[in-house]
């Protein structure tokens, strides 16, 4: 059966985060993962260029080289890996993934915050810590947004769950309650 | 109309100070699919099967499928608002209908939304439409007979309240009349009848309820409707909506009917939207569950137990067959799990034996206890008769010349062949069932004409009414054959006076 995206990712994400444990580089390669990262959405033609199939697998291997020459031991490993098993494609979503159990091992939370203005200093502080107690993580990172449809009010999108404190959603329940 | 504004005012004043406000706290996934009713999420980590989820559009749907890393969601009602992309949320329901007796004499969808525009329906109660058939301890064996009013059901196939009757034929053999005249009759029989149309043309459905409202019958029954054009998780889900309405009633004690017109139809819903969410395909493409699917559906008609009030449930499931194929899947699926079937014959209808019921292969396995008395005596002898006639008919087409026992057994079947026909919206009172087959089965009719039969039957309750109505009312009070002397003096009375008009 063929592998989908979300299987592959999990199988060597994971893998990838535990060895990165085991070698106690975990913050490193976070590092190295977050900088790759950044040259994949920088750079959209990279990945054209790694798939394409007219482009001979010396010159992609020799490519490959230029990308892993500075990198550690264990990243350069995954790249020359991935690109062996022509799984490179999914090189992206490995990152996510690894990214995602360094949260889960950090107790980080991420979040999107939607408000109608935007938040001062204190008020952000104040969500956070409040947040993190909710969920019983150490860390949140919030990431901002404005929508001034919601009128005022706070939306928390995390994980699947939306916690939905907004004016728009009050007072629509109270024009439902009155109408009954 | 005026509207006081000190009156509104002191509401939202009530309101206000009663209002909480609480934060909104939801587990959402996102849409990754949606096409022909189905749609697949990811996220919603936690949902259960068979819960309900809603769509940021508010349309409602049913989690199925919970996979690794997506959910399967059958969308009950319109999928053409959803795009991929939006959210979906958990409500932490499972699927309910209302139910309760504002529903008797509407027509609803298999939501349990009023679609005869009557206005919308006000209940305080909601049933889950899956529940688990009561178990062996909660019921009691049928014994109480449900009258059809068709003689050759009565007399032939007995049903009994809590029995499960396959009713089973080709298109156009009067499926559907057997089911209308049965509810008609059940008026003051202490019934409450819920009609399940599955994917029958709206038209259709339209004059069936005018034709039950023009009898009366809608003053107990309950329409539920899925027509072709609403989509299969509708058609797939309407008869479980009816189940849960009926049930409602059979844990209070009370008695109900209900006949799922027809189960071939969901079962090629529920194939459709199988295959859609990608479970493998079985036999004719159904998938590996479809014998549960009804299996589980038939378990729910029910005859409790009298700790349990004694209420009961019959079912009259439909099948169509093609060709008069009964080895089909869907059918011998259901010819297993009911308790008998009625089948129809489609050279029955058009030769003009209407209802056209095959004696030879239409059964009722809980039979004889469902039956009272006086019927069980009259329609003995019955089903041997039409047997015997059926071989013989064949040999006597050759020639002529039979001895006298043969010509006898002929005449008795033709007779007989006759007598159980039935003009269509006229059932029959089982006192006036029994009375007629006593006269046929003690030789009454074999000096009548066939043709004059039906006149013969006609005349003969007419004066029954009117000079003999306490030998119906004892039939009808006690259950057993009334002195037979009497009987037959007072059917060769009526016979004296008879005048045949043809000859044959």
């Amino acid at each position: 059966m063929k592998l989908n995206k979300t299987m592959i990712a999990h199988r060597y994400g994971s893998a990838l985060f535990e060895l990165a444990i085991e070698k106690d580089e975990r913050q490193s390669i976070k590092d190295e993962l977050t900088e790759l990262q950044q040259v994949l959405v920088e750079e959209p033609k990279m990945m054209l260029l790694l798939t394409s199939k007219q482009i001979a697998k010396k010159d992609k291997q020799s490519f490959i080289k230029v990308l892993s020459d500075s990198a550690s031991e264990v990243v350069k490993n995954l790249l020359e890996m991935l690109f062996d098993y022509d799984r490179i494609a999914d090189l992206d979503v490995i990152i996510a993934e690894y990214f995602r159990l360094n949260d889960e091992y950090e107790k980080t939370v991420r979040a999107t915050v939607t408000t109608a203005v935007a938040l001062d200093e204190k008020q952000k502080a104040n969500l956070e810590s409040s947040f993190a107690r909710v969920v019983g993580a150490s860390k949140v990172v919030l990431e901002e947004k404005i929508d001034p449809d919601i009128i005022g009010g706070v939306i928390l999108k995390s994980n699947n769950y939306i916690y939905d404190g907004s004016l728009k959603l009050k007072f629509a329940r109270i024009k439902r309650m009155l109408l009954k | 109309m005026s509207i006081k504004a000190e009156e509104i005012s002191a509401l939202i004043k009530q309101q206000l100070a009663n209002y909480h406000d609480e934060l909104k706290v939801d587990e959402v996934g996102t849409v990754t699919y949606v096409g022909d009713g189905i749609a697949r999420a990811t996220g919603l980590d936690n949902a259960l099967a068979g819960e309900l989820l809603e769509f940021d559009d508010g349309t409602l749907g049913m989690a199925q499928n919970l996979e690794s890393n997506d959910v399967g969601i059958v969308i009950l009602g319109s999928y053409q608002e959803i795009r991929e992309g939006d959210s979906v949320k958990r409500t932490g329901r499972i699927m309910e209908v209302p139910v309760g007796d504002q529903l008797i004499g509407r027509v609803v969808n298999p939501l349990g939304q009023a679609i005869d525009g009557l206005g919308e329906i006000k209940v305080d109660k909601t049933r889950p439409v899956e529940k688990k058939a009561p178990g062996v301890m909660q019921r009691k064996s049928v014994s109480e007979p449900l009258q059809t009013g068709i003689k050759a059901i009565d007399a032939l196939v007995p049903i009994g309240r809590g029995q499960r009757e396959l009713v089973i034929g080709d298109r156009k053999t009067g499926k559907t009349s057997v089911a209308i005249d049965t509810i008609i009759n059940q008026k003051d029989q202490n019934m409450i009848c819920i009609y399940v149309a599955i994917g029958q043309k709206e038209s259709t459905v339209r004059s069936q309820v005018e034709t039950l409202r023009s009898y009366g019958a809608m003053d107990y029954t309950i329409v539920v409707s899925a027509g072709p054009s609403s989509p299969a998780p509708l058609l797939w889900l309407a008869p479980y909506s009816g189940a849960a309405m009926g049930e409602e009633f059979m844990y209070n004690g009370k008695h109900v009917l209900i006949i799922y017109d027809d189960l071939t139809k969901q079962a090629d819903a529920y194939r459709e939207l199988s295959l859609i969410l990608r479970r493998p395909p079985g036999r004719e493409a159904y998938p590996g569950d479809v014998f549960y699917l009804h299996s589980r559906l038939l378990e729910r008609a029910a005859k409790l137990s009298d700790e349990l009030g004694g209420g009961s449930m019959t079912a009259l499931p439909f099948i169509e067959t093609k060709a008069g194929d009964v080895s089909a899947y869907i059918p011998t699926n259901v010819i297993s799990i009911t308790d008998g079937q009625i089948f129809l014959d489609s050279n029955n209808f058009y030769s003009g034996i209407r209802p056209a019921i095959d004696a030879g292969t239409s059964v009722s396995r809980v039979g004889g206890a469902a039956q009272i008395k006086a019927m069980k005596k009259v329609s003995g002898t019955l089903r041997l008769d039409l047997a015997s006639y059926r071989e013989l008919e064949s040999f006597a087409q050759f020639g002529s010349d039979l001895d006298a026992a043969t010509q006898a057994k002929l005449n008795r079947g033709r007779r007989t062949v006759e007598v159980l026909k039935q003009p269509l919206h006229e059932p029959l009172v089982v006192e006036k069932q029994v009375l007629i087959l006593y006269a046929l089965t003690h030789g009454f009719l074999d000096t009548v004409p066939v043709d004059d039969i039906m006149r013969y039957q006609g005349e003969l309750f007419a004066f029954f009414d009117n000079n003999h109505k306490e030998l119906l009312d004892s039939i009808k009070e006690t259950g057993v054959l009334p002195d037979t002397a009497k009987l037959d003096k007072a059917i060769s009375d009526f016979a004296e006076s008879f005048q045949p008009v043809s000859t044959k």
